[in-house]
């Protein structure tokens, strides 16, 4: 047996130590070994015939080991293993916590400045709101809208819960359905981006030359809310 | 008869310690030095006695530079460690004295 089988040996039998200490523990047998080896090779033994006598000289390793773990007692292997928990658990929430403060700095910030995730004429601005539950729907542009004219229009929407801490309704903006003087519009395409806290959208809608409002409508769930944008206030 | 709270080991080592700070090997060598070789163990029995000793506040463990660079794990005795050896050479003086007297007894009626 050399010193590497003999450490091996003495600590697989150390089931109360941390790994630190584990390793602290077969430093010092090496150590140990190597002291004593050194004084035989100072004496005349050749290297090799010191390491072994150096390693015969410890004894049985596993009886060495289980008396050594004996004197470790459990419960301090418990408690750094609970430390460590708790610490790995507050370092999860603070992370939560903080990428929480991260995106309720989104929601305040798209109420300061509604724009910021757009880049849409000023032309075509608007600002109409609605609150479902404790969601709000801010409509803030009707893109490409033409007076008079039948055109595709783009309808730019941020949805943000009522709180900066509070998370949006994902699904929201797909159960929202539209209305001009014209009747029910359908949209088909359109796009966006979310988050927990902040989403933005654009509806592509069909308007007609006689249209004067595009009315959006939630109707789910036993709530009814409505919200009529007057196309002559694009833009104003 | 008090009993002996520690073994004979722990009392050995304590004694080698209050009188210098030692490595593992070098206590291993003393013991056997100063006992002329009556007290030769096998020299990795001497850890368990040794970290027992540490956890119960009796020595405590630094780091030393040997001669050579490498370095080397010493063990001092604390003030308690200091306490307790003065406490067990008391018990072991009296339990040595009862033993002699009682050889000395069984002499007188040889």
């Amino acid at each position: 047996m050399d010193r590497r089988e003999y450490c091996r040996q003495l600590t697989q039998e150390l089931r109360h130590l941390t790994a630190k200490e584990v390793a602290a523990v077969r430093q010092e047998f090496m150590d140990h070994m190597e002291d004593h080896a050194e004084m035989l090779r100072e004496a005349g033994y050749d290297e090799a015939e010191a390491d072994v006598r150096a390693v015969e000289a410890m004894g049985d390793p596993v009886e060495t080991g289980r008396e050594i773990d004996k004197q470790y007692p459990a419960i301090w292997l418990w408690l750094s293993r609970i430390a460590v928990a708790v610490i790995v658990i507050v370092c999860i929430s603070a992370l939560f916590s903080l990428f929480g403060a991260y995106t309720a700095f989104d929601s305040l910030a798209i109420r300061m400045n509604p724009y910021r995730n757009v880049d849409i004429p000023k032309d075509s601005y608007i600002d109409y709101r609605m609150e479902i539950g404790d969601d709000i729907v801010h409509f803030i542009g009707l893109e490409g809208y033409v007076p008079g004219e039948d055109c595709e229009v783009s309808l730019h929407f941020n949805m943000y819960d009522k709180s900066i801490f509070g998370s949006v309704h994902q699904n929201l903006e797909t159960m929202l359905t539209f209305r001009t003087d014209s009747g029910d519009r359908i949209s088909l395409s359109g796009g966006g981006s979310s988050n927990e806290k902040v989403a933005h959208y654009r509806k592509n809608l069909q308007i007609t030359s006689d249209d004067t409002y595009i009315t959006a409508i939630y109707d789910h769930y036993g709530r009814y809310v409505a919200c009529t944008i007057d196309l002559q206030e694009v833009g104003k | 008869m008090k009993k002996q709270s520690i073994e004979h080991t722990h009392l050995l080592i304590l004694s080698l310690l209050a009188g210098e700070d030692m490595y593992g090997y070098q206590m291993i060598t003393e013991l056997a030095r100063r006992s002329q070789n009556v007290f030769s163990m096998k020299e990795g029995t001497l850890y368990p006695v040794l970290h027992g000793l540490e956890k119960q506040g009796y020595v405590e463990a630094y780091q030393q530079a040997a001669e050579s660079g490498r370095m080397r794990k010493y063990y001092r005795i604390t003030r308690s460690g200091r306490g307790c050896l003065a406490e067990e050479k008391q018990s072991w003086e009296v339990y040595e004295g009862a033993v002699n007297a009682v050889l000395r007894f069984s002499a007188g009626l040889a």
